[in-house]
C-alpha cells in the first residue's frame, strides 16, 4: 500500500451544480476530469492523504476580509460561501495538526477579488484565501503569513487586500499584465509606505516555461521567505499557466507544477484558475497532490506532453533572470525605499479606478491610511460604483496599536450617512464588524 | 420454504423459513476445511420430515475465499496490467507473476498510446511457462474505454484456463483497486469453482432442484452457477449475513446494530431500513477492493475480551486470552463480570465472581463494583466507537451544492443487539448510547436468517459520451453507438434494459431498480457546446424478500 511522506489533507468541492453561465469557463464541468483523475489513480487510498468535507462560510467570516456592499448575501452565493468554506477547511485540518499540509480543490475562485466587493471580477467574489486567512489569525493566533499566488493572473484582489499589510507577504507571478487581463502586476506595485515590499510582482513574459517558474522559486521566492520567516505558506494555486490554457499564453507543464511545489512546500495551496479542464487540471492536479504528500511524481505526465512541450526560448530565459534579480534587490532595499516614499508624511492617500469585467461594473476609490511605524495603520476607504452604490469603510488591523485604533474608530463616528449609502467598520483588533 | 445456511469459522447456523415463521433452525461447529460436509449436515437437518420439493430456493453465505485470503492460501494468479502516465503501477503489484506493460487510456476514453501486442505477447511467452490457471487483465480507465483489456484478455485466453477482465469487475474509477479486486477474483476463482461443482452435486444427490443462490459482501445474492466468474463478491460475506440477519429481525428505519462476539462487536448502520454501503469497496488483508460492502465497524471488544487493571483503572480488550473464567478459562473476562452482576446461582457464576474479586482486590473495592466498572467501560467503548463511526458517515465529502446544505443526516434512534453477551449488557449499553436496545428472538442464528432473506442484487453503470458518439455499458464491456442527440433520459432507459435483461439471467421474482448516479454536464469547448457527458448508475434495491415474525424485548 502507497505511503506519504508527509501528511496531507484534500478538500474536494467541484459544485457540480453551480456555473457562472452555461459556458463559461466557471461551469460545472470544471473539475470533473480532474475528479476522474484523482479516483481512477486512487490518490484517497494513499495512506497518509485524506479527503475531508468542506465547511460553509458564514457572512462574518468574509467579513473579516471584504467590505461586500451592500452586504455579504448581496454578493455571495452558497457556492462562494462553500469554495471559501473549503479553504477554511484546509486550514483548519493544516493548524489543528491533524494533517502537514493540505489542498483546496475547489471552485469558484477568488484572487481577483478585492477589499471592497462591489461584484464578480475575474470569475471572482470573494477572496476565499483572504477568508481563510483572516479567519485562521482570529482563530490559531497566526500572525505572519505569506501568499506565493502562482496563477497566471495577477492575483490583483489579494494585492488590494494585503496591500497596507507588512504581516502578509504577497508574491505573485503571473503572465505580464501588458499581455493579459487584469493588466496590472508590475514589479513598481510594491505595497503602501508603510508595508513597503510586502507585495511583490513577478512579471513573466509570455511562453515562460518550467524553466522560468522554477528559476523564480528558487531564487527569488524561496531566499525572499526565508528572510520573512512566515508562520504559514499559502500557494495560490491558479493552474493557467499550463501550456494547453486556452485564455493564457505560459508553458509550465504537470511537472513543473509538481517541482514547484515540491520546492515551495506550501502549507496550504488553494485552488485558483485554470480552464484547460480537460488536458491539464486532471494531471496538474494529481501531480500536485503527490508534490504537497512528498511523493514521487515523476511519472505523471500530459498525454500529449512530448509532441506539445518546448523548451522556453532563451531571451525568455534571460529575462526571467533579471526580473529575479531585479526584485530581489528591491526586497533587500525595501526600507531605504520606504523611507524614501515617506518623506516625512503622516498618511498616504491612492485614488484607482476599478473595473469589474464579469459584471461591467466601474468602482472609483480612494483610500487614505495612515503610515505608522508600530501597526499597519488604519485605512479609509471611500468607494463608489457607477452602479450607484457609494461606501465609506474603515479597516483597523489586528496589530493596532492604540493611536490608529482610535483613529478607524474616529473616521467611522464622523462619517456621515448623508455622504454615504452605508458606512462600515471592520475592526480586526476588536473583531468587531458594523454597518450604518 | 426458504433456507439459508451460514457458514462461519466457528459455527455453521441454517434456518427454514415458511413465510415469516422459523421452522427449523439449528447451529452446529463448522467443519474445518470441508465446507461442503459442514452444508450438507445442516441441510440434511434441516430437510428431516420435510419434502425437498417444497423448497423454493437455498441460500448460501461461506468463507471460504475470506478464509482463503486471510490465511494466505490463495492459488495465485498471473496478472497483466497497463496504466500509462501516473502513478508508477508497479507500486500495485500482486501475485506470484504481474507484468506491466504500454498503452494507455484517458479519462475520456480515447486511446492515447496503443497496446504494444509484441510486449504483451512476450509477456505470455514468460507466463507459457509457469503453473498458473487463472489470469487478471487490468488496465486504466478500462471503465471507459475497455479495449486494453479486452484485447489482452483474448490472447490470454490460450494459455489462462480463466481470464478475469477489470472492468467487469466494478464500474467504478480506481485503478488500484481495480487491480487488486481482478487479481481475488482471479485467484479464489478455481477453489471457488471447484465449491460450486461440489455444493451443486451434493444438493442433486439429495433431490434438490430449488434454485441455489450465495450471499456477497453487499448483503445481496447472486445464483451459485453466476457465482463462478464472481468468486470475488462472496469475499466478507460473513459480516453481510450478519448485518442482513439484524436488518430481518426488526422491521426499523434508523438504527445501530451491534453484534457482540466473544472477541469482537461488529456495529453496523442502518438508515431508510437499509444497511449503509462501505464508500469505495472492501478491504481485506492488504488488498483494497471495488467489491461494494456492507459499512461495519469491528471492536475488539466481546464477552471473552481480557479484563486487568491499567493504570489504576479497569481496562476491557482489546485482546482475547481464551474463554471466560466462568467457563474455565484463565483470566477474568468481561462475561465474568455481566455474571457477576446478574441474577443466579449456578456454580460458574461463582467462578466469575472470584475471577471478579481478584480484579477487585488489586482496585481495592468490591468485586460487584469492578464488575460495575468492567461493564461501564466496555459500554463506553462501544459507545465511543459508534459515534465516530456516525461522524464519519455525516461527514462524508460530497459534491453538489444541493447535498452540501440539505445534506442528509444518520441519526438513529435505536440499538439492535445480538450476540451472545448482549441481553446482559443491553442496561448499560441503554444508559451509555443513550438509546432503547432491542434484542430480538432468533437472534442466534441471525447470520442464516440474513442469507435466507437477502434479495439477488446487481449493479450496472453507463457512461456516455455524445461529443465521441459511445455510449458503455460498462460492467459488460458493451460499447454502443449514439446519435448526438442522446439523453439523460435515454440513457436511463438504456441502462434499465440491460440491468433488466441481466437480472432475468440470474432470477427469478421481478426486482426494482433505483439510480444511484445520473450525472449529466455539458462539455463546452471554446464558446460552443461540442456534447454531453452523461453517468448513470443503477442498482437493484437492496432489502429483504421478507422479514421474521415477532420482535424480542
Amino acid at each position: 500500500m502507497l505511503k506519504s511522506a508527509r501528511k496531507m489533507g484534500l478538500i474536494f468541492f467541484p459544485a457540480y451544480d453551480w456555473a457562472i453561465s452555461p459556458t463559461h469557463p466557471e461551469r460545472e464541468e470544471r473539475l470533473l476530469y480532474t475528479q476522474d483523475q484523482i479516483w481512477e489513480e486512487g490518490l484517497l487510498d494513499i495512506e497518509g492523504i485524506t479527503e475531508f468535507r468542506p465547511g460553509v462560510a458564514t457572512a462574518a467570516d468574509v467579513e473579516r476580509a471584504h467590505f461586500c456592499v451592500p452586504d455579504v448575501a448581496g454578493q455571495t452565493t452558497e457556492s462562494h460561501m462553500i469554495s471559501a468554506g473549503g479553504a477554511m477547511k484546509a486550514a483548519d485540518v493544516v493548524l489543528s495538526k491533524q494533517v502537514d499540509c493540505a489542498f483546496a480543490l475547489v471552485r469558484p475562485p477568488g484572487h481577483h477579488a478585492m477589499k471592497v466587493v462591489h461584484g464578480n471580477r475575474g470569475f471572482c467574489n470573494i477572496n476565499i484565501e483572504a477568508v481563510m486567512i483572516e479567519c485562521l489569525r482570529d482563530r490559531y493566533g497566526t500572525g505572519k503569513i505569506a501568499i506565493v499566488d502562482t496563477d497566471c493572473h495577477h492575483g490583483d484582489g489579494t494585492q488590494d487586500i494585503y496591500w497596507y499589510d507588512r504581516d502578509t507577504l504577497f508574491i505573485s507571478l503571473h503572465q505580464d499584465g501588458r499581455t493579459l487581463y487584469p493588466g496590472s502586476g508590475f514589479p513598481d506595485e510594491m505595497g503602501s509606505i508603510g508595508a513597503c515590499g510586502y507585495t511583490m510582482n513577478v512579471p513573466l513574459p509570455p511562453h515562460t516555461g518550467d524553466e522560468g517558474y522554477l528559476h523564480v522559486i528558487e531564487n527569488l521566492v524561496l531566499p525572499v521567505l526565508e528572510d520573512f520567516k512566515p508562520e504559514l505558506v499559502i500557494n495560490s494555486a491558479g493552474q493557467d499557466n499550463h501550456y494547453s490554457d486556452p485564455i493564457t499564453n505560459m508553458m509550465l507543464s504537470a511537472q513543473g507544477y509538481a517541482t514547484l511545489n515540491a520546492r515551495l512546500k506550501p502549507d496550504i495551496a488553494v485552488l485558483e484558475g485554470g480552464y484547460s479542464i480537460e488536458g491539464a487540471l486532471p494531471y496538474v492536479n494529481v501531480a500536485i497532490v503527490l508534490a504537497m504528500a512528498g511523493m514521487d511524481f515523476s511519472s505523471v505526465r500530459e498525454p500529449d506532453y512530448d509532441s506539445k512541450v518546448r523548451k522556453q526560448h532563451p531571451q525568455v530565459t534571460e529575462y526571467v533572470k533579471a526580473v529575479s534579480e531585479m526584485l530581489l534587490l528591491q526586497w533587500k532595499n525595501r526600507e531605504e525605499l520606504a523611507a524614501k516614499m515617506r518623506k516625512g508624511k503622516s498618511h498616504e492617500e491612492r485614488r484607482r479606478s476599478i473595473f469589474y469585467d464579469t459584471d461591467g461594473i466601474m468602482e472609483s476609490r480612494r483610500e487614505r491610511s495612515r503610515i505608522c511605524e508600530e501597526c499597519s495603520g488604519s485605512l479609509r476607504i471611500e468607494s463608489s460604483s457607477d452602479q450607484g452604490n457609494s461606501i465609506c469603510a474603515i479597516h483597523i488591523p489586528k496589530s493596532a496599536c492604540g493611536r490608529c485604533h482610535r483613529e478607524g474608530l474616529d473616521n467611522y463616528t464622523k462619517a456621515s450617512k448623508r455622504d454615504f449609502d452605508w458606512i462600515y467598520l471592520q475592526d480586526r483588533k476588536t473583531g468587531a464588524f458594523e454597518r450604518k | 420454504m426458504i433456507i439459508g445456511i451460514d457458514v462461519g469459522g466457528t459455527n455453521t447456523d441454517a434456518v427454514l423459513l415458511q413465510g415469516s415463521e422459523v421452522l427449523s433452525k439449528i447451529k452446529t461447529a463448522t467443519v474445518p476445511d470441508n465446507l461442503v460436509s459442514s452444508i450438507t449436515a445442516a441441510l440434511d437437518h434441516l430437510l428431516e420430515g420435510r419434502n425437498v420439493r417444497d423448497i423454493e430456493r437455498i441460500i448460501l453465505s461461506t468463507t471460504l475465499s475470506t478464509n482463503a485470503i486471510v490465511q494466505d492460501r490463495l492459488e495465485g494468479a498471473a496478472m497483466i496490467v497497463s496504466a500509462g502516465p501516473g502513478i508508477d503501477a508497479r507500486h500495485y503489484s500482486v501475485g506470484p507473476q504481474y507484468h506491466v506493460t504500454g498503452g494507455s487510456i484517458d479519462h475520456r476514453g480515447r486511446e492515447c498510446e496503443r497496446l504494444d501486442g509484441y510486449a504483451v505477447d512476450n509477456i505470455f511467452l514468460e507466463l507459457g511457462r509457469v503453473q498458473l490457471r487463472a489470469i487478471g487483465v487490468v488496465s486504466k480507465f478500462s471503465t471507459r474505454n475497455p479495449s486494453h483489456e479486452a484485447e489482452i484478455g483474448r490472447k490470454a485466453e490460450k494459455t489462462f484456463d480463466y481470464v478475469a477482465l477489470g472492468h467487469a469487475m466494478s464500474g467504478t474509477l480506481n485503478f488500484p483497486r481495480r487491480v487488486a479486486t481482478t487479481y481475488l477474483n482471479a485467484s479464489t476463482h478455481h477453489l471457488h469453482r471447484s465449491f460450486v461443482n461440489a455444493i451443486t452435486k451434493a444438493f442433486s444427490d439429495r433431490g434438490v432442484e430449488a434454485p441455489l443462490f450465495i450471499l456477497k459482501a453487499d448483503g445481496g445474492t447472486m445464483p451459485l452457477d453466476y457465482s463462478r466468474d464472481f468468486s470475488a463478491f462472496t469475499i466478507c460475506s460473513g459480516p453481510a449475513a450478519s448485518i442482513m440477519g439484524l436488518m430481518a429481525l426488526v422491521s426499523k428505519e434508523h438504527f445501530i446494530g451491534l453484534d457482540i462476539g466473544g472477541t469482537t462487536t461488529d456495529i453496523s448502520l442502518f438508515y431508510r431500513g437499509v444497511p449503509l454501503f462501505k464508500p469505495y469497496g472492501i478491504s481485506i488483508g492488504n488488498h483494497r477492493t471495488l467489491i461494494r460492502g456492507l459499512l461495519t465497524r469491528s471492536v475488539p471488544l466481546g464477552g471473552d475480551s481480557e479484563v486487568a487493571l491499567k493504570d489504576g483503572k479497569i481496562a476491557v480488550g482489546p485482546l482475547r486470552k481464551g474463554k471466560a473464567k466462568a467457563f474455565g478459562g484463565e483470566i477474568p473476562t468481561l462475561t465474568d463480570a455481566l455474571l457477576t452482576l446478574g441474577e443466579g446461582g449456578e456454580a460458574h457464576h461463582e467462578c466469575a465472581r472470584k475471577a471478579m474479586e481478584e480484579i477487585a482486590a488489586l482496585r481495592g473495592v468490591s468485586a460487584r463494583e469492578a464488575a460495575l466498572e468492567t461493564v461501564e467501560t466496555a459500554a463506553a467503548i462501544i459507545r465511543e466507537k459508534v459515534e465516530n463511526l456516525i461522524a464519519e458517515v455525516n461527514t462524508r465529502p460530497v459534491y453538489t451544492i444541493r447535498e452540501m446544505l440539505e445534506g442528509e443526516t444518520v441519526s438513529p434512534d435505536l440499538v439492535v443487539a445480538v450476540g451472545g453477551p448482549s441481553q446482559a449488557m443491553a442496561p448499560w449499553l441503554e444508559k451509555s448510547l443513550g438509546r432503547p436496545v432491542i434484542n430480538p428472538c432468533h437472534s442466534e442464528v441471525a447470520n442464516a436468517l440474513g442469507a435466507a432473506l437477502a434479495k439477488v442484487t446487481t449493479e450496472l453503470t453507463l457512461h456516455a459520451d455524445t461529443e465521441q458518439g459511445w455510449m458503455l455499458i460498462v460492467e459488460k464491456g458493451l460499447k454502443e453507438i449514439i446519435e448526438s442527440s442522446f439523453s439523460m433520459a435515454e440513457a436511463k432507459k438504456a441502462a434499465l434494459e440491460h440491468i433488466r435483461a441481466q437480472s432475468e439471467l440470474m432470477i427469478h421474482d421481478g426486482n426494482d431498480f433505483e439510480f444511484t448516479e445520473e450525472h449529466e454536464f455539458a462539455m463546452v469547448r471554446g464558446f460552443y457546446s461540442t456534447g454531453r457527458n452523461i453517468r448513470v448508475r443503477v442498482q437493484s434495491k437492496p432489502g429483504l424478500t421478507g422479514r421474521v415474525g415477532e420482535e424480542g424485548s
